[in-house]
């Protein structure tokens, strides 16, 4: 499963990559897009493997109370 | 050059990518054939003397159904039209999944026409019990739910029918033809849903018992009272409530004639109920049926040519339709202290606010009210005659 | 930017699908019982409002798109961070909008499917529709949305004899206070969502036409919702539906002899998938614009792979979707959905009554022109 996972994104990743670089893209996007594809690739291997990282929604749920407009 | 080399490259790789979907997908994930699962038509729910849940199920054998109501070339296969099987467990889903060790195939419960609880379980958890079956995405909503009473729902369904091949399929016909006669109730599982968590109105639920060797009768009503089971109607009182309930497709009462009886066909009944208040209090319950009804036989003597016959007879009509309606009414308010009408509903449409002080002792209120039931009958034709043979003494 | 245009009608279309996608299996308003009938339509009004503000930002901002209308006002530095958490923001929505949908074909359709195999598959889908550009949308839109109205026809048709009209009393039994939150959570989901569109409206062919095309669309998919609750709530009775995980499909279930829970599907398959395709087109276009590079498609397969993952990660369950889309959804959405957007239409009044840009009123008229 991780395997597949890996290689599935590796190939996005390889196309986009080739994309970018054809295009002269500034570094700034092709920066931007690894890190996208870098989270999702972590963060899809983590829940593959069963650790789930806390979530997004956990820590908008957080910020929120911070604020206070939730309790 | 290379670019179109390229384009060949994305062809292919875009062609075989769409052949493997075409392989992969060509189904749903868990598709199953005809043949891979067990076509489940009747399910009987019975608890046992240590609280467990006993299954059972009446599984249908498609084949065998073909070879049986086709010329008989059989012979090979099996030859009942249907199984039956029990099976003890803690829970209901667990039951069923358990009970995969004694059965062949996965069961498939979409198919399921009747839905059998036993008195017992009726009594003690009839929400839980139905818990499952609102849950899970293979049931109908639209299954007949029948209470089987004297009797366990294991029996029912391992009796065989000389009427239809698949038992299950004849009780739920037996059932599905109460809007002919009243006396019985189409409970769908949707129904019993519905009244189960609203404190207006207790579900009330069809009954079923053996009637002989290979027959059942679908006559009567459970009565229910916060989610189990308190008593039970007879076919008069079930079709009073019927009546009230306005839920009669069309019924034959009989009613005493000069010299003789008469059966009246009703063909047409509305009714509607309703709650008088005085001063914020409820005084008065209220229900009211108009219906239509024609002369269906005449066993006895006399002349029907005069219009106030008419009326006198419509008169007597409406006495013995009342009467059916104020047993049913007077048992749940005596009897069993529980608003199967839903009068309860109505108070709480139409009085929120009394209503939301008086929820929680409803039934008790709704025992102590008086009754006003009013029916209005109109005979309108005779059939093909209009007297009988026997007109003079 | 890309010359692509869209008609009104197809406009139309895309926010309809958009707006009523999801009031297929979600009743936002559900929060008021039965007297969400009347939320709904508070938060039809509102939406409305709410959608003036919106075309008006962008009818002030002649073919501009949110983020650089945001860099505009808000200058370079604020207006990319704020771009930055609109993008996240979209990106969210769709993962909110990946899930709702995978987590409705397993439930009723599909137990057994893995819920991220029946989205990863979705997203193959819509990835070819947002990379074939909006115009496809549009037309796509033109084919399919028109499937949602009908099917909600034929299933009330089919229950037509299922019903009991006094469901609706008592109403207001526990005041107002209850119908005015609930009309409140309806608001920002979905109307308030469409601030998306900002991301879209510069491709509408003839900007006179923008103001009359969102509202009357918005009109209609909250008739549309109203319809279909009131509906549901004859055919259901009150107390059923509190208890119902998704209702228009429990609903559904109750038409004897044939099974029409494909069709609920259906609906939810172009509804779910305008919106999402929108989503990862204002990301996807968001991104591209942040970072100067020509064309979104660089950013579509990054951001829509990105968002099938998040649509797994953000929620356990199915229960902790429901809790956090009632009870935070809501207030996350206010920056998004109603602060900065109000503060962008007081600039860009203010802009305009400024003699330093005068060439804001000819540009309105004459369609986008300028290259940005």
């Amino acid at each position: 499963m991780v395997i597949v996972i890996i290689v599935v994104f590796l190939i996005i990743i390889a196309y986009d990559v080739q994309g970018f670089i054809r295009k002269k893209e500034r570094a700034s996007a092709v920066i931007i897009y690894l890190v996208l594809m870098g989270i999702s690739l972590v963060v899809s291997v983590l829940l593959a493997s069963g650790k789930r990282p806390s979530s997004p929604a956990q820590w908008i749920e957080a910020a929120l109370k911070m604020v206070g407009v939730v309790k | 050059m290379t670019a179109g080399w390229r384009k060949k490259a994305k062809g292919m790789v875009l062609l075989a990518f769409l052949l493997a979907c075409l392989l992969l997908l060509s189904g749903c994930w868990n598709y199953k054939e005809l043949t891979d699962i067990n076509v489940v038509v009747g399910v009987g729910l019975d608890r046992t003397e240590e609280g467990k849940v006993l299954l059972t199920v009446q599984v249908a054998e498609p084949g065998s159904i073909q070879s049986t109501s086709g010329h008989g070339s059989g012979g090979e296969g099996p030859t009942k039209p249907v199984f039956v099987v029990s099976h003890e467990g803690e829970t209901i889903f667990g039951a069923i999944r358990e009970m995969l060790a004694t059965v062949d195939k996965k069961l498939f419960f979409s198919t399921v026409q009747v839905l059998i609880l036993s008195e017992r379980l009726a009594r003690e958890s009839l929400e839980e019990s139905l818990d499952f079956f609102q849950r899970d995405h293979e049931v109908d909503y639209l299954m007949n739910v029948l209470v089987a009473k004297d009797v366990s729902p294991a029996e029912i369904l391992a009796m065989e029918s000389d009427m239809d091949t698949i038992p299950a399929v004849y009780i739920s016909e037996t059932v599905e033809n109460t809007s002919y006669r009243g006396t019985g109730k189409k409970t769908m599982l949707i129904d019993v849903i519905k009244d189960m968590d609203c404190k207006g109105k207790q579900p009330v639920i069809g009954q079923i018992t053996k009637a002989g060797e290979n027959m059942v009768r679908t006559e009567g009503l459970a009565v229910f009272k916060e989610g189990k089971l308190v008593g039970w109607l007879d076919p008069y009182e079930t079709r009073g409530y019927q009546f009230a309930m306005n839920d009669i497709g069309s019924a034959i009462v009989n009613i005493p004639a000069e010299e003789g009886k008469m059966s009246m066909e009703v063909f047409r009944s509305k009714a509607k109920i309703g709650v008088e208040f005085e001063d914020g209090e409820p005084a008065c319950l209220m229900v009211k049926v108009r219906l239509e009804a024609n002369v269906g036989g005449h066993e006895g003597k006399g002349k029907l040519d005069a219009p106030e016959k008419i009326s006198a007879l419509e008169e007597i009509l409406e006495e013995t339709i009342r009467k059916e309606i104020a047993m049913a009414l007077e048992k749940a308010q005596d009897e069993y202290s529980s608003d199967i009408f839903g009068f309860g509903m109505e108070v709480h449409k139409y009085h929120p606010q009394y209503w939301k002080k008086a929820q929680d002792e409803w039934d008790r209120i709704f025992s102590r009210l008086p009754a006003d039931i009013q029916v209005d009958a109109k005979i309108r034709r005779t059939g093909i005659i209009i007297n009988p043979v026997i007109k003079e003494h | 930017m890309e010359k692509t245009q869209i008609s009104g009608i197809q406009l139309y279309l895309i926010l309809l699908g958009f707006l009523f996608g999801s009031s297929v299996i979600l009743t936002p308003a559900l929060g008021a019982g039965r007297d969400a009938w009347l939320a709904m339509i508070l938060a039809g009004v509102a939406g409305i409002l709410l959608m003036w503000v919106y075309t008006t930002i962008a009818l002030l901002n002649p073919s501009k798109t949110l983020v650089e209308i945001l860099r505009d006002k808000l200058g370079k530095v604020i207006g990319t961070i704020l771009s930055v958490l609109y993008i996240w923001y979209f990106v969210h929505l769709a993962a909110l909008v990946f899930r709702n949908f995978g987590e409705f074909i397993c439930t009723t359709t599909l137990p057994e499917t893995p819920v991220a195999v029946v989205m990863g598959l979705f997203a193959l889908v819509l990835l070819y529709v947002v990379n074939s550009g909006i115009e496809v949308l549009g037309r796509l839109s033109e084919l399919f949305v028109l499937i949602l109205p009908t099917v909600v026809l034929i299933i009330s048709i089919a229950l037509i004899t299922e019903h009991d009209f006094t469901a609706f009393l008592p109403v207001l039994e526990d005041g107002m206070a209850p119908v005015i939150q609930a009309a409140f959570v309806n608001l920002t989901f979905p109307f308030g969502e469409a601030v998306a569109f900002l991301m879209v409206f510069p491709h509408l062919n003839r900007m006179d036409n923008l103001k009359k095309v969102v509202i009357s669309s918005t009109a209609t998919s909250s008739a549309l919702a109203i319809f279909v609750f009131a509906r549901d709530l004859i055919a259901l009775g009150s107390d059923l539906i509190a208890r119902a995980t998704f209702i228009p499909h429990l609903t559904s279930l109750l038409i004897p002899e044939f099974n029409v829970v494909p069709l609920v599907d259906i609906n939810l398959l172009v509804g779910g998938g305008v919106k999402i395709s929108v989503c990862i087109y204002a990301a996807a276009k968001g991104l591209s614009q942040v970072t100067g590079t020509h064309d979104y498609r660089s950013f579509s397969r990054a951001v829509i792979t990105f968002c099938v993952v998040l649509s797994v990660w953000v929620y356990e369950n199915l229960i902790e979707m429901f809790a956090w889309a009632e009870k935070l959804w809501p207030y996350y959405s206010i920056p998004f959905q109603f602060v900065i957007p109000l503060l962008l239409l007081l600039l860009s009044l203010r802009g305009k009554n400024k003699p330093s840009q005068p060439n804001t009123e000819n540009t309105e008229t004459e369609s986008c022109t300028s290259d940005a």
